[in-house]
């Protein structure tokens, strides 16, 4: 099988670091360069995963690679992705695709007017349980779909997270997408309408840092979804994604990222809650389907224009906050 | 001469409600020394409400116009109009009207509360609670009269009034029309945002609760708490139980006792009452139009002008 390889395109997001980990697991992937604009984080990277790092962006694109996964400040994507795709490189974008519609689309374009893939990291899809979910509500395990009521709070990620200019937002921005995308995934559904309590409650900065939603999808159903930065620091794990979904037979209840150890130790933390690795299993998984569709050239998925709905959602949901009143989003 | 005090009579009762209703609230009180129990309306100084939320405004009305004290569940009325006019009439007719609300004697509220008033979180951001009822109810009303107003007051009891409100509804089929899901979200004039949902589908009648704030978050779930779980070889689902303890339904009826033998009369937390009951319309009037409504102001802490 030929061996796909990536070029590292930032480590601006942390996210990065899970894809990072998650290609060193495949045995037909292989991380080919990494590209940093923080030489000193670059570097630090590069010796971590034993793999060149280049401080030229052009320098970096031109070298033999098939792919780039780029992971730099919200704003930046659509510079940097556009270029990877102008050189020629197939492009796997760090969610949420951009911070504008304008941007998005100009992603979108780039990467078809150069015959380059495009795949927007929404990892939340390959996890096995969120398979599971999809296939149970699509073969009736639960009846008819109903309702939906979703979360995704998770710790403050501070830095540039925190600051508009580069984020594009707050907590709204980043935890709104993971959950519209495997609802527009299970359901083939969009959504149509978005109505949000957006706040900063937490924290001392100009980010948000507390959302709640509640969405209308295209087929009908109602969702509440809570995106907030609400994790402490000490809380266990670094947050979640948890999907309720109720039908007229049942309810069937998704918890991503519940796989845990319990430790109980005399040494640090009395208790503690260990990942057992699952966040890996799904930036594997991500990594693997993008690598999978360069090689047999089908469509890597999920799609800039997955990118680029759920992102819609994101900015409906600021768009709704500052009039008070629903927003619909028309495709 | 004798200290002895001769004990007070015990004042006669009656239970106005559902077969069921009956039996548990009788089961309650048999051997309760401070009331008796009588099946003639007529020789009753005092009723137990528990008629399904559609009947409630009714019989409470009659029974304080017939010189009754009440003791009845939330929500007595089905509109924030009657609501009012019933506390009105009771404080009229010199009644003694107790709006019982079980979570205001849960313990794991009580706890909530607690640390929510000790300031030990800071600024509160987020409040979510969940409710299930199971099995289905055979009682009428739909899933916010049954279910979620409860918890709806709890949480005016606790972060104080609503300011604005979405809510939305998932009802079964046409041939089955059911109330499966009702779900709110709620900005406190605080600036707090809330969550409140319930919902029929769900092994257990669970009670949960999570505040997120500056200092941290607590949270607790009545389906970890408590409980004997038993599962079956060869079948699929489970049944918890809790082990039985005095219920806060059973503390709630208690502390009406109390007040009904020191002769108070009048009503308590008649603003917050009317006030719960107002949210609870506006959440039907929301599922109705699909929009927020707001009922009164608010100051958020950001402008969001930053946001793109």
């Amino acid at each position: 099988m030929t061996t796909i390889r990536l070029g590292l395109l930032s480590f601006a997001h942390h996210h990065q670091y899970g894809y990072a980990n998650g290609i060193e697991t495949l045995p037909d992937v292989e991380i080919a360069a990494i590209w940093d604009d923080n030489t000193e984080r670059g570097t630090a990277a590069a010796e971590r995963y034993q793999v060149p790092f280049v401080a030229d962006i052009d320098a970096f694109l031109a070298r033999e690679m098939d792919g780039v996964i780029v992971c730099t400040e919200n704003v930046r994507h659509a510079e940097y992705a556009i270029k990877a795709a102008q050189a020629g490189k197939h492009v796997l974008c760090e969610k949420p695709i951009a911070t504008s519609v304008a941007d998005a689309e100009a992603i979108v374009a780039a990467c078809q007017e150069a015959g380059v893939k495009l795949q927007t990291a929404f990892p939340v899809r390959y996890f096995p349980s969120t398979i599971a979910l999809r296939d149970a509500v699509r073969s009736g395990a639960i009846g008819n779909p109903l309702a939906i009521s979703a979360r995704n709070p998770g710790y403050c990620p501070q830095s540039w997270f925190v600051q508009p200019e580069l984020s594009g937002g707050g907590a709204v921005m980043d935890h709104t997408v993971h959950v519209v995308d495997v609802l527009r995934w299970i359901f083939d559904a969009e959504v149509t309408s978005v109505s949000a309590e957006i706040d900063r409650r937490i924290y001392d900065f100009a980010a948000d840092d507390t959302g709640l939603l509640m969405l209308t999808l295209s087929n009908g159903l109602p969702v509440s979804l809570d995106t907030s930065w609400s994790r402490p620091d000490t809380w266990p794990i670094w947050g979640g994604v948890t999907i309720d979904i109720i039908g007229d037979e049942g309810v069937a209840s998704l918890d991503v990222f519940a796989e845990t150890v319990n430790v109980a130790s005399d040494q640090g933390k009395a208790f503690t809650w260990r990942s057992v690795n699952v966040v890996d299993t799904g930036n594997a998984e991500l990594a693997r389907a993008f690598a999978d569709a360069i090689r047999t050239d089908t469509e890597a998925l999920p799609s800039g224009v997955d990118g680029l709905r759920a992102m819609q959602v994101a900015l409906a949901a600021y768009e709704s906050a500052r009039r008070g009143e629903p927003v619909a989003i028309t495709l | 001469m004798s200290d002895r005090t001769t004990p007070p009579r015990p004042i006669p009762i009656a239970i106005l409600g559902t077969q069921s209703a009956i039996a548990q609230h009788t089961a309650d009180l048999v051997d309760d020394p401070r009331v008796v129990l009588v099946a003639d309306l007529a020789d009753a100084a005092a009723v137990i409400v528990d008629a399904p939320a559609s009947a409630r405004e009714a019989v409470i009305g009659s029974s304080l116009r017939d010189g009754k004290h009440v003791f009845a569940a939330l929500p007595i009325a089905t509109s924030a109009q009657e609501t009012q006019e019933l506390l009105t009439l009771a404080t009229e007719h010199q009644r003694l009207l107790v709006v019982d609300q079980p979570a205001r004697h849960d313990h794991s509220y009580d706890r909530v509360a607690f640390t929510v008033a000790q300031g030990e979180l800071g600024q509160i951001a987020t409040i979510r609670t969940w409710r299930t009822i199971a099995p289905y109810p055979t009682t009428d009303g739909d899933l916010i009269d049954t279910a979620l107003i409860q918890d709806l007051d709890a949480l005016i009891d606790v972060f104080g009034e609503v300011a604005r409100v979405h809510a939305h509804q998932a009802v079964s089929a046409p041939d089955r029309p059911r109330q499966e899901f009702v779900a709110a979200s709620l900005r406190f004039v605080s600036g707090a945002v809330g969550h409140i949902e319930a919902r029929l589908s769900h092994a257990t009648p669970r009670t949960a609760i999570e505040v997120t704030a500056q200092h941290g978050m607590l949270s607790f779930d009545s389906d970890a708490a408590s409980t004997l779980r038993i599962e079956r070889t060869g079948e699929i689902g489970r049944t918890v139980t809790r082990p039985a303890v005095r219920s806060a339904s059973q503390r709630g009826l208690d502390a009406f006792l109390t007040r009904l033998v020191a002769g108070e009369t009048g009503t308590d937390r008649a603003e917050q009452i009317v006030h719960t009951a107002t949210v609870r319309d506006t959440i039907r009037a929301s599922i109705a139009t699909q929009r927020p409504i707001a009922l009164s102001a608010f100051t958020p802490t950001i402008t969001l002008e930053t946001a793109r």
